[in-house]
């Protein structure tokens, strides 16, 4: 039997539902970021596999600018985890309220 | 025939355990070290998708730049994540049940969807291509994301200064 699209789409699926119970179920910060990269993931799968049976490299581009912005993305999110723990001294999502109305 | 199947349903496995894993085990330190296990699956799944280039980025940054990052993120922020907290205990059930439920809706989604789907075989090595897209039609795109990546180090740094008393 062989690979489809639909075989990679359904990989992506399944990482992305993956993500999303990590999301919502981590109250840990770090724990919460690993689910956004699983997510990020995700959707890079899911290009590659259009580009893997269209033969065209635009995908491939788009998944590239995917994985700058997550690495980015990481990189700011733990400078601003590591400083709400410098605050409070633990890095629960749920206790960091601070700007709630 | 081609290795292409079995090689797809072996490392869309080791993807799928290492992602499940990095969600629901509850010491942090394991889930990053899952996290790894799961990065490096997409990885090979990219290689023999024939997406050589984005193989090689992914396992530089992600495996290379973002595992590390998290691990550094995890030494020093303490001990604070041995275990589950009470709400995490509390939220998994219906975590795991929402995940399900959307797993299941996106696949009828995806199967409803009738993508023309191609038989294109896995061509030449991406790299050079990649390259001259990349320095051509995306040569805007491109700059941005470099200046988005010098903002974010310099507002990292900036962010995790001590602030002085």
């Amino acid at each position: 039997m062989s690979i489809s699209l639909y075989h990679y789409l359904g990989l992506g699926a399944a990482l992305f539902a993956i993500g999303v119970i990590g999301v919502v179920t981590r109250r840990n910060a770090i724990g919460l970021l690993i689910g956004v990269e699983l997510i990020l993931n995700a959707a890079n799968i899911n290009l590659v596999g259009f580009s893997r049976f269209s033969g065209k490299l635009e995908p491939q581009v788009f998944a590239l600018f995917v994985i700058v912005l997550a690495a980015a993305e990481a990189a700011v999110a733990l400078a601003i985890v590591l400083q709400l723990f410098d605050k409070r001294k633990d890095v629960d999502v749920d206790r960091a309220s601070a700007l709630k109305g | 025939m081609s290795p292409e199947p079995l090689l797809f349903w072996i490392f869309a496995s080791v993807c799928v355990v290492g992602g499940l894993m990095a969600v629901l085990l509850p010491r942090i330190v394991h889930a990053v070290f899952s996290l790894f296990l799961c990065f490096c699956g997409v990885a090979a799944i990219y290689a023999v998708a024939g997406a050589d280039f984005l193989a090689v980025a992914q396992l530089v940054i992600y495996v290379g730049g973002v595992i590390i990052l998290f691990s550094f993120g995890i030494l020093l922020t303490g001990r604070t994540a041995t275990s589950l907290g009470p709400k995490e205990v509390r939220n998994r059930p219906f975590g795991v049940a929402l995940g399900a439920a959307l797993f299941l809706g996106l696949m009828s989604a995806i199967s409803a969807g009738g993508f023309k789907v191609g038989t294109a075989d896995v061509g030449e090595p991406t790299t050079e291509s990649i390259g001259k897209l990349l320095l051509g039609d995306y040569i805007i795109a491109f700059e941005f994301a470099s200046v988005l990546l010098l903002v974010a180090l310099v507002g990292a740094a900036f962010l995790v200064r001590r602030t002085q008393t």
